[in-house]
């Protein structure tokens, strides 16, 4: 019960980022964190990834090989299924045309990833999840 | 006359009636001896008549012609005997002498006579004479005064034309010219005189006009050597600014208010590919844009025609011009810069022409874009492995991988400090390339500056206590202060001050942030007592990569770019950032910042003034 449970109330994170090391430690700690938590490395893995996993939140990179991350936000925020979904970006361009940007594309918040610890992230990640349940 | 008169004439004395004529009358017989006389005729000889009578004519009246006796034959009685006139010679004077030896000219005429007497016919002759002293003194002053005058005549001619020299001489004896030639003399001294003075008076004139003329000539030889001088100056002053003309790297172009070339350097002609000889002089026209050749000439002179044309902020030379950037394709493809400044009047009143100084800026633009992309590059592949190091310390400092013993954790923040380290300097490196790019991206928002500088202020208390530094927060505002700023930047700005005043403040030292009010600005304050700037190194506290001397040597790392942030950071919001330090007792960094919104200036006025 307990277990089933904590399988319910887990939530669902997908992590879109190129840098292996980066990824990893991400989901690592998202894990360790009580998240369910995948990684992927392009636009066309990560869409593969929304399909399945219908995730609670997506953790967005900007700069992707192929597709980037604008271009992903924008498809997401396109799609009837996905649309709903906070996304919040997580990269090292913090130029304010970037943020300007990302936010009116529908993002939920913007972090530069060298300016915040791991520990910060999850936080960040945990008040979107407060926001709504206020909503 | 009746009978009766006749008769009683005849009974009068002859002697009576010859007495009463009033000339000398003496009768003499043929022998020539005098027979009577009358009185007026003793009178003028001297003699009484018995003296006389009796006596010869001739001896008893000595005659003289002039000076000259007369000949004994030719005397009275002689010529009279002889049956002739006795009269005087025309243009000579006859002269008697009387008893006396007195000589006095007479008119004298002596004639025969006969006459009937009761004692007989008696012939002799008889002398009628007259004393002339009266008329021959009057004949002779008359001669005296003609002769006189014609001495006169020529001086008073002179003297009719001016001449005063002549002097008409005084006779040696005085005579009755005398007073007159004295005072003619006297007259003539003084119209000398007079003459004198006028031709002194004309003299002096001619001397002033003289004097005036040398002293013109003076004047205007000096003057000619002024001006000389001057144009020599000038020449050499125009001379000195044509070579400087010449010799700029930047083209320059003076147009008239035509639009017609009036000038343009040798830049002006390889930056345009044109040549002086065809274009000085040439009224450059829109529709020559299409000739190739002057395609470029034609895009400066109006850059309204490119579409890539842009308009850049002032300078900070504080020259009032118009500055834009547009890429040319002619000679080569180039970026210039097109500074447009209107050539004034002498006095200023009016436009005389258009001055445009073209700067090549390819290069510039090209370090520029290295830059932007420098920021792309530092941003993403610099800040990534640092992201990748901090978090995985993180990771392991937190105990994520298993609980690690006290050593192993120092050593772990050790090297995630140092990380973070990294990390801010990238952040300030982009930071300033953002502010040099003027792409810092401020947002002015309306919100409570008493709450960010409370909040700002705790967000370093763990810092400060950390490093034994007592961090006070005054507050003399008390209370909220809504206006519009940009909440991020003021507030980095604050920690910049706060966490330098920590950072060069030894542990026991003391920190203070005021707040206050400053008419229509707030007022921030951060003291601290700390190291210190060295004096002479104060105004360059503000320049990018600075650090003073005395920090180099502390074991505290900086980047030397927080106060340049900071500073840009104030005055783009219309404030101002100063200090005042001791090296060794404290520094205090005070900046204002307006609460008029109307006094943030315009990013336009603002951003190049901020490449420090």
């Amino acid at each position: 019960m307990e277990v089933e449970n904590q399988t319910e109330t887990k939530k669902k994170v997908v992590v879109v980022e190129d840098d292996t090391l980066l990824r990893d430690l991400l989901v690592k700690k998202l894990l360790r964190e009580n998240f369910d938590a995948v990684g992927c490395v392009d636009a066309k893995a990560a869409f593969r990834q929304f399909d399945q996993e219908k995730p609670d939140v997506i953790l967005l990179d900007l700069i992707l090989p192929e597709t980037d991350g604008f271009e992903i936000l924008t498809q997401i925020k396109a799609s009837q299924d996905l649309s709903h979904i906070p996304v919040l970006i997580l990269t090292n361009h913090g130029q304010k045309e970037d943020v300007d940007r990302a936010l009116k594309l529908g993002a939920q918040d913007f972090l530069v990833k060298a300016n915040f610890t791991l520990s910060e992230i999850i936080e960040r990640v945990q008040m979107v999840f407060e926001d709504q349940s206020i909503v | 006359m009746d009978k009766d008169f006749y008769n009683k004439f005849k009974g009068v004395d002859m002697n009576v009636l010859l007495s009463f004529i009033a000339e000398g009358l003496v009768v003499f017989d043929d022998e020539g001896r005098i027979v009577i006389l009358n009185p007026h005729a003793s009178l003028l000889l001297d003699y009484t008549a018995g003296e006389l009578t009796g006596k010869r004519v001739d001896d008893m009246i000595p005659s003289y012609l002039g000076k000259k006796m007369i000949e004994a034959d030719k005397r009275i009685a002689a010529t009279v005997k002889r049956g002739e006139t006795f009269s005087v010679p025309i243009d000579q004077t006859l002269y008697f002498e009387n008893q006396n030896g007195i000589r006095f000219p007479v008119f004298a005429s002596a004639k025969p006579i006969s006459l009937h007497s009761e004692g007989g016919d008696v012939s002799g002759g008889v002398l009628v004479f007259r004393d002339i002293t009266v008329e021959k003194e009057l004949e002779k002053a008359k001669e005296h005064t003609a002769e006189t005058l014609s001495h006169l005549t020529p001086i008073l001619q002179k003297t009719a034309t001016g001449d005063f020299t002549h002097y008409p001489e005084l006779p040696k004896e005085e005579d009755e010219f005398t007073e007159l030639l004295v005072g003619l003399r006297l007259m003539l001294d003084d119209l000398r005189e007079l003459d004198l003075a006028r031709e002194r008076n004309e003299q002096e004139k001619i001397f002033a006009v003289e004097e005036k003329r040398a002293l013109t000539e003076k004047y205007s030889k000096e003057l000619e050597l002024e001006v000389e001088r001057k144009t020599r100056e000038l020449s050499a002053a125009k001379r000195h600014i044509e070579t400087i003309i010449e010799s700029l790297t930047d083209a320059l172009i003076e147009y008239d208010n035509d639009f017609r070339v009036v000038r343009l350097n040798d830049s002006a002609e390889k930056m345009l590919g044109v040549k002086k000889g065809e274009i000085i002089g040439k009224r450059v026209s829109r529709e020559d844009i299409f000739e190739r050749s002057l395609s470029a000439l034609v895009q400066i002179t109006f850059p309204e025609l490119s579409e890539k044309s842009k308009h850049v902020s002032p300078d900070v030379s504080g020259i009032e011009a118009d500055i834009c950037e547009l890429p040319v394709t002619y000679p080569i493809e180039r970026d210039v810069q097109i500074i447009t400044v209107p050539v004034s009047m002498e006095d200023g009143t009016a436009r005389a022409g258009i001055l445009k100084m073209v700067r090549d800026v390819t290069r510039e633009k090209l370090v520029s874009r290295s830059k932007s992309e420098f920021i792309a590059i530092a941003a993403h592949q610099l800040r990534t492995p640092l992201s990748a190091i901090k978090w995985a310390l993180n990771l392991l400092q937190k105990g994520d991988f298993g609980k690690l013993n006290e050593e192993q954790v120092g050593v772990i923040t050790d090297a995630f400090d140092t990380n973070e380290k990294m990390i801010n300097l990238v952040n300030d490196l982009l930071n300033v390339a953002r502010i040099e790019d003027g792409r810092f991206g401020y947002e002015f928002t309306k919100n409570d500056f008493h709450n960010l500088v409370a909040k700002t202020t705790s967000l370093s208390v763990s810092r400060a206590n950390q490093k034994g530094v007592e961090l006070i927060f005054t507050d003399k505002l008390q209370s909220p202060k809504e206006f519009v700023f940009d909440y991020n930047k003021i507030s980095m700005a604050i920690q910049n001050l706060v966490d330098n005043a920590i950072k060069y403040t030894n542990s026991g030292g003391k920190v203070e942030v005021i707040l206050d009010m400053s008419g229509d600005y707030v007022r921030v304050e951060v003291l601290d007592t700390g190291v210190g700037v060295p004096q002479h190194q104060i105004d360059r506290l503000f320049t990018k990569f600075f650090r003073a001397e005395n920090v180099t040597t502390l074991p505290f790392s900086g980047s030397g770019l927080g106060l340049f942030i900071t500073r840009n950071i104030i005055v783009r919001h219309g404030g101002e950032i100063a200090v005042e330090s001791k090296e060794g007792k404290g520094t205090k960094f005070s900046f204002i910042i307006p609460t008029d919104e109307s006094l943030i200036p315009a990013k336009d006025d603002i951003a190049a003034s901020l490449y420090v």
